[in-house]
This record gives structure tokens, sequence and C-alpha cells, in this order.
């Protein structure tokens, strides 16, 4: 073997070990993200519900465009998450986020949450008809919720119909639950009604 | 030579094929190894998800099934609760439909009979799909013994009244809209072999398909049949195919029974009839009238071939297709306004259609116009890079005429130009730069940026006469809405507000509302290859208003007290009909229409004929004013007082508010006498009366679903793969 094949294979080798070492750091980042952030997002939630009124949007860190704004308690599987204001991508890689138009807990529309089914919504996946949700909205009130409906939609049109002068809980994230990749057809929606 | 042969052999020894041979097989299964090291993972990582989809499925068999169900209903169909699942939907033997079209409103009544053809009586649940964005005004429900009457009442009414038949013991059922937009209703107790006839009115608005620029194509869609889709899903599923034959065929036989019995039925209901009439007004002259579904005839009711009666040929009565109409007006070079008036009460309500001329050579407006984008960190990813692409594309579609500005903000703002400039080669290129140089990051701030777009200077070049237009692309991720529509009702100057909504999940109420505040219109984009289509035909479309600062003056000494709903008058766009609906106490005969097209002022004296009365304007106008009503709790008017303003409108014009809800009562067959107009005062008559079955019909909204996977399982997978395979490698080579 000549010199030149062998720094040739010395170097395929170490190509392979840093590309596979880059992507599975990047890959594992983003549940690392997703947790860090978590914590961040636990105080602030804590500071926001303590805070006097009326509430001012206290940011998990400073340069954050979001900010909690519910807490969902799952307790039958002993879950709980932090909701923030806004659906879109860099809100949900943070946590779960509640999509506007329904952004706001309110007694006369839906509250519509989404999150990743990969990281803060992996665990609706054990969530069973029947099952009790309680929202803790910023003002501290409590609201328990009982999951009526849990449909697999399909989300080519990227839109869901919801019935829109009513109060309930949606529940959004991907499906299926396992699936590798970040392109997925389908959405698992679970509906609950207020008990 | 034996001896040498020897020697030769114990030289040659690891040289031997029998080596080679060894060593290459070592080598191979080394390779071997590797293989299916790399087949079990890639094996593993895409079945795992598939085995735990289909435990899945097989634990919770009972909603898949439900899943399935839903695509069924696509024509009008009353379910019987029968035990056999097979037979359990029944179609209408008979469709009448009346529908009055008058400009871009329909009007439709379905009236539809069903048969019972069972020996028992059974309960059964009516459905009907209702066309998008269609409102429900009325129901009536007829059977032997009893009518349910649909109508809109105040929600605490109707929660009144549904406790009140619980109480009374009777079985009240509150029927909720499964689906969005598909009516359903209970109906208890349908005596054998009997007929339940349903009547159905609703009102539908004419949908509008742009062929080019100019020309527009308007269309009536009415779902008063089977589709092929109905039957096909039944044959993908044998086991529970229902047999839509046999199925007539028992209706009819029923028919005939009662027939035996009775010689009030018509004979006309012996086979599964439609008969459709449409009296269309289309406000203008009439080019085309096509219908793809059915073979149609026409007739023209007066000299300039604006109205015109259809009904279906003879040879095809038989409902197998949802039923579709076209049309399409005269080119004409001057915007035209067309007139239809309704009279309710003591109250006349007069409807304006403004029809955009249809030429394709237009002199354009001179533009000033000020882009706004929305670099938050809420715009991070897929959505910045649409942004900035529908910001380049709408620079690039700008003429030498034109003025124009950006201003890009989070939480702060940055300006292109202090004031607008015209867009010469020089100013475009060093534009480009600019919105190249953006990045999503820092919070949102939108009051500043939209302040200052209103206020903005104009380059000096720029003629007096250029419109002020503000192009604010953004996700519409705020938490100050209501500061921004005040500032948006209180700006003085005259300026138009377009809404680009960009990303997953846009704030869609905002957009619709701020434009509609802005007198300007909101578009979506929501793919990213729809960015280039959709910013050319916006950027074209406000390049070519027919008609601005539109206003309409009345005769003030006669009309005092007119409502005028939109309240702020948007532009007349090529190919965007425009309607504008008046409530007076006097009927209005003229009126004088006055706005500017791209040459000279232009105004119109339009004289209105009340001789006929065209159905739905009312309804038309009470939904605009409530509204109206709705938005002016934005601006801070009273809760109170505008939940009361709310009610009343909407009982008086029976149209959904969010304070009022469409509930079904039943009654016996001798207290029929109610109409629209008057149930309010009769609600507290019928709650005395047997009522048993209610029904409730909601507004209905679309949410954006974001996406929800961030996909480093995957990522993960191939990561390790690659770092797994790089000692793999080195061991085979160094073999």
């Amino acid at each position: 073997m000549t010199n030149v094949t062998k720094l040739f294979q010395k170097l395929v080798v170490l190509a392979l070990v840093i590309i596979g070492g880059v992507m599975s750091i990047q890959a594992s980042w983003l549940p690392t993200k997703a947790w860090l952030s978590q914590q961040l997002i636990n105080y602030s939630w804590q500071q926001s519900i303590t805070a006097p009124k009326p509430l001012v949007a206290i940011k998990p860190w400073p340069w954050a465009d979001t900010y909690p704004i519910a807490e969902l308690i799952f307790q039958r599987l002993d879950k709980s998450i932090v909701v923030l204001n806004g659906g879109d991508p860099t809100t949900l890689a943070f946590s779960a986020g509640a999509v506007a138009p329904f952004n706001q807990p309110k007694a006369t529309n839906p509250f519509v949450v989404a999150g990743h089914r990969d990281s803060h919504f992996a665990f609706l996946e054990d969530i069973a008809m029947k099952d009790v949700i309680s929202l803790v909205d910023g003002q501290g009130k409590t609201q328990l919720y009982q999951v009526k409906n849990i449909d697999i939609v399909d989300a080519t049109t990227g839109q869901l119909p919801l019935i829109a002068d009513e109060q309930t809980l949606v529940l959004i994230t991907c499906y299926p639950f396992n699936q590798l990749g970040n392109d997925s057809n389908e959405r698992y929606v679970i509906t609950a009604k207020p008990l | 030579m034996f001896n040498s042969n020897k020697n030769l052999r114990l030289i040659d020894y690891q040289h031997s094929y029998f080596y080679q041979q060894k060593r290459k097989k070592q080598r191979r299964k080394w390779l071997k190894f590797i293989i299916l090291f790399l087949l079990v993972t890639s094996v593993i990582a895409v079945i795992v998800p598939f085995a735990r989809a289909a435990t899945f499925n097989q634990e919770l068999p009972a909603k898949m099934s439900s899943v399935t169900e839903n695509p069924l209903i696509q024509g009008p169909q009353l379910l019987f609760s029968h035990p056999d699942k097979r037979q359990r939907a029944t179609l209408p033997v008979d469709i009448t439909a009346n529908i009055e079209v008058n400009g871009l409103v329909a009007y439709a009544r379905i009236k539809q009979v069903f048969i019972n053809p069972y020996n028992s009586s059974v309960s059964g649940e009516y459905q009907f799909p209702l066309p998008e964005s269609s409102a429900i005004k009325h129901l009536t429900i007829k059977m032997a013994d009893q009518v349910i009457i649909g109508q809109i009442m105040e929600k605490q009414a109707a929660k009144a009244v549904y406790q009140q038949a619980k109480k009374q013991g009777k079985k009240a059922s509150l029927v909720q809209q499964q689906k969005p937009n598909l009516f359903t209703n209970n109906i208890a107790n349908i005596p054998p072999l009997s007929k339940v006839e349903v009547t159905l009115e609703f009102i539908m608005p004419v949908n509008i398909t742009k062929n080019s620029l100019s020309e527009s194509v308007f269309n009536l869609r009415l779902p008063v049949a089977i589709t092929t889709r109905y039957q096909s899903i039944y044959d993908q599923k044998t086991f529970d195919k229902p047999n839509s034959e046999a199925l007539f065929h028992n209706a009819k036989e029923a028919l005939k029974r009662i027939e035996y019995n009775s010689e009030v039925l018509p004979k006309a209901i012996a086979d599964n009839h439609t008969a459709i009439s449409i009296s269309l007004n289309a406000g203008a002259s009439i080019r085309t009238i096509k219908s793809a579904s059915h073979n149609i005839q026409t007739q023209a009711l007066d000299n300039q071939e604006s109205q015109y009666l259809i009904t279906l040929q003879k040879q095809q009565t038989t409902a197998k297709q949802d039923f579709e109409i076209s049309w399409q007006l005269k080119a004409s070079y001057e915007p035209q306004v067309s007139s239809f008036t309704e009279q309710i009460g003591d109250e006349y309500f007069t409807l304006l259609t403004f029809f955009p001329p249809e030429s394709e050579q237009v002199s354009t407006l001179s533009r000033d116009i000020i882009f706004i984008i929305d670099t938050s960190g809420s715009m991070q990813g897929s959505a910045i890079a649409q942004a900035k692409a529908s910001l380049q594309q709408a620079i690039l579609n700008l003429s030498s005429e034109d003025s124009f500005n950006i201003i890009a903000f989070d939480d702060n703002v940055s300006l292109l130009f202090t004031k607008t400039q015209m867009a010469t080669n020089h100013n475009i290129a060093q534009a480009q730069q600019f919105i190249n140089h953006l990045q999503a990051d820092g919070g949102t701030e939108m009051y500043r940026p939209l302040s200052q777009a209103l206020v903005m200077a104009k380059d000096q070049q720029q003629t007096a006469k250029a419109i002020r237009q503000v192009i604010f692309i953004t996700d519409g991720a705020v938490a100050n809405e209501f500061e921004l529509m005040q500032l948006l009702e209180g700006a003085q100057a005259n300026f138009r507000l377009f809404t680009v909504g960009i990303g997953a999940a846009p704030n869609g109420y905002f957009m619709k509302k701020a434009a509609q505040f802005g007198r300007g219109s909101y578009v979506f984009i929501n793919n990213s290859e729809d960015v280039q289509k959709q910013m050319t035909a916006l950027m074209s479309k406000i390049n070519h208003p027919a008609i601005t600062n539109i206003s309409l003056i009345f005769d003030n000494l006669v009309h005092q007290e007119t409502e005028v709903f939109p309240k702020k008058i948007t532009d007349l766009y090529m190919g965007e009909p425009l309607q504008i609906t008046v409530k007076s106490k006097l009927p209005i005969t003229s009126m004088q229409a006055m706005g500017d097209s791209a040459q000279s002022p232009w105004y119109q004296q339009v004289i209105v004929d009340d001789n006929q009365s065209s159905k739905g304007i009312s309804t038309l106008w009470a939904r605009r004013k409530i509204e109206n009503l709705l938005d002016s709790l934005v601006t801070g008017a009273d809760k109170a007082q505008v939940k009361a303003d709310v009610i009343s409108t909407s009982i008086a014009h029976q149209t959904l508010s969010p304070y009022t809800s469409f509930i079904a009562v039943e009654m016996p067959a001798e207290l029929l006498p109610i109409t629209a107009k008057n149930s309010a005062k009769n609600n507290a008559i019928k709650a005395k009366y047997q009522m048993n079955t209610l029904a409730k019909a909601h507004e209905n909204l679309m949410v954006a679903m974001p996406r929800t996977a961030l996909g480093w399982h995957q990522q993960l997978v191939i990561g390790l793969i690659l770092m797994l395979s790089a000692p793999l490698l080195l061991r085979i080579w160094s073999k």
C-alpha cells in the first residue's frame, strides 16, 4: 500500500468521524436546547403568575420574542408544560406554543396549543380519552378540561377547522409519533372540553 | 524435478491461490458484517415507527372507524338509527331548489322529501353540507304529527329553552356541527312509512375566479346530490357497503304503499327528482351562462340581458352530481354599478354592486409605496426567507412612475431612505442590498414603523395624486393588536394598507382587520413556492385600481338616517367587484357615486329600481353591521351596549353572531305561523310547548397547523451511523 492511499484512508475516516460527530451534536442540541429553555421559561412563568396585575409580559430571556401565557398540567401522566405565545418555529423550538388567534385562554374561545412530537409534546402519545388536563392562565386561575376527542387529521392544507365560539382546549402535534424526519402530513389533534 | 517443484511451493506458499481465497473470504466477511449492520440499523429505524403506528391502530379501532365515516357526507341525507349499518342512510326522493341571485349574493331555499321505508317508527339525523361561507337562515322539518322550526335566538334564551325541555322530562338533545359547515339536526319518532319534508333556507356568496387580470367568472355550487365519492368510499370497504340501489327501491316501494292509502301525494315524487330554478339577476349584461354539471335551460327576463331564469332540462332530472353554474359578464370599458333593494318591516335595504371595467388596456396610477417588513425573532427560519423573497419580488414589480421606501423592524426600526424615493435603477439596487442584509432577531414593536409609514414624506418628484400604499409583510405575532387598530382607525392621512401573511401560523385575524381598517386587502402565503405568484398578483392588482376614493351622496333632506357598510369603502380593483349595503328609513330611488379613475374624476348617477324586492340583502347588511359593532369594541365602545345591539340586529335579521345561536324547536303542527320577523316575540309562547330537539350552529374558523416535528432522531441516527462506520473502514483497510 502506498503512502498516498494510506493518507487518503486516514482523511476519509477523519472526515466521517467529524461529520458524524457534528451531526450527532447538532441533533442532540435541539432537545438539549428545548430542555434548557424550559428551566428559564418555568422561572419566568413563576414570576409572571406572582407578578402584580395588570399583567406585563415577562420574557424568559431578554432577547426573546415570546412570553409564557399559560401552563398545562397532565396529572395522570405527571407532566406539566408552560405554553408560550405564538405558533412560529422559533417559539415551538423552546416550548409548546399557543397559535394565534386562539392564543388567549378565554371562556368564549378555543385555546389552541401546538408542540413538537419529538420534544415537548412527545407525551401526548400516552394521552387517553377522558384524561383530565388542568390549564393555569396568567391570572393564576385553574380550569379543568377533559379529553373528548382524539383525531388524526390530514395537514396538507395546513389548516384546521375549529368551532370558534366555544371554550375548548385543542392540542396539536405531528403524527405518527415515532416517525423519523420532520415532514409529516398528519397531525394528532386532541380536543378537550371544560369540566 | 520433483525437489525443485517442492521448493517453489514453499517459496510461493503465501501467494498461493488457496490463501488468497482465504484472505479474500475474511475481508468479505467483514464487508458482509458492515453491510448487515448498516442494513439492520436502517431497517430498525424504518420499521419501529411503523410497528408502533400499527399497534396504535389496533388500540383505537373505534376512533379510526369514526374517522373514515365522516367523509361520506357529500349530499343532504337522513341517517336512521337502524341497527343494520347498511340500512342507515337514506337519500331524498325529491329535491326542489329555488335560488335567487342578486349580484354577488345568492339566497337558496331547498326543499327535500325523505321517506321512512320501514314498518316501524325510527329516529334519525338530518345532515346537510352547507356551501362554504354560507349562513343558515331558516329550517323547517315537517312530519305527520310534528314540526321542527329552527331560528336564531339569544344564547341565554336558547339555553333556557333547552333547560326547560330537559326539566319536562323530554329527551332534549343539543346537536352540534360535527364538521365545519355540516348542518345536522336530530329528528325523533319518524312514523313508519311516512314522509319527512325538510326546508332549509340559507344565504351564500357567489364565487369569483379570475381568468385574467380583468376578466372574471362568477360561479355557484349547490351540494344537492349524491356524488360519486359517496359510493366509492363504500366500495373500498365491501363489508358495510350500503346497497344504494336497494335503498332507493325500498323508498320507492314504501312510497307506492303510501300512495295507495292517500291520493294527496303528488305523482311527481315517485322517482329521485331534482327541480332547480334559479332567478339570476347579475346586475349587468350577461355574456354566457354555463353549467358543467347539468343540462340547463335559460330564459332572458329583461332587455338588458342581465336577468335570466334558469331551469333544468327535462331529460336530466336525477340528482347524481353537485349542481354548478357559472356566468360571465359582457365586457365593459366603464365601471358599472347595479342596485338591489329589500324591504323588511319599515326599513329599506339597498345593495350596490360595483363591477370593474373588463378591458385589457388600463392606464396605471402612480403610487407611493412603503414596504414594512417584520424581522422579529418569530420570523426566523423559512418565514424570513419567504418575506425577503416576496419583498424582492415586489421591488422588481415597481415601475419608474412609482416611489418607494422600505421599513424593517424588530424592536428597533431601520429605514432604507428617510423619505420615499423614485424607483430608479440605482435606488432599486440599493434596496436589494438592504433586503439581503435583513436578519430575523429581537422583539416585535409594530406601532412605530406603522405610524412612521403613515406620515412619511413623499419624494418631491412624485405627483400629488399618487396614492400612499403600505404593504405590511409580517406573521402578525403581536400582543398589542388593539393599539395598532386604534392607530389605523384614527389615521387622518389618505392611505391603503395591504397585509401579507407569512409563515406557518400567521395571525389571520390581525391581518384581516388591519387591512379592513386600512381600506386594503390581505393575502396569506403559506407555501414558499407561491411567493412569486401571489406577490406578483398582489402587486399587479394594486397597480390598477379602477376607481379610488369612492364616496356615495344621498339626498340629505330625505335620507337623514342612512347606515352604510362598509364604513370605509375600499377602492375598486380589476376583477374584484365591490359591494356596499345601505339601510334607510325611506326607499332610496337615486344616489350619486363618485370617485377618481386613472385619468379623470368618475361620477355615476345610480337609479334604484325598487319595484323588485330581492332576498338576502338585509342579511348582508346585518352581517356587516354586527362585524362593525364588534370592531367598535376595539376602539373602546361600551361592552353591554354593543352586546345588546348585536343581539337585536342578529335576531331581527336572523344572522348568527357570537351572542346568539341557531336552535331548532319542536312544536305541534297547528302552531305553525312563525316568520323570521315576529319570531322574537313568539319565543315566550313557544317555550310553553313541547320541545325536544335543539340544534345549534356555530361560527367556524380555520386555524393554522404549524409543523410540529424537530426531526432530530433522524439526524442523530445518521450521525451515529457515520461515526460507527469510521472504525469499521479502518478495520477493513488495515487487513
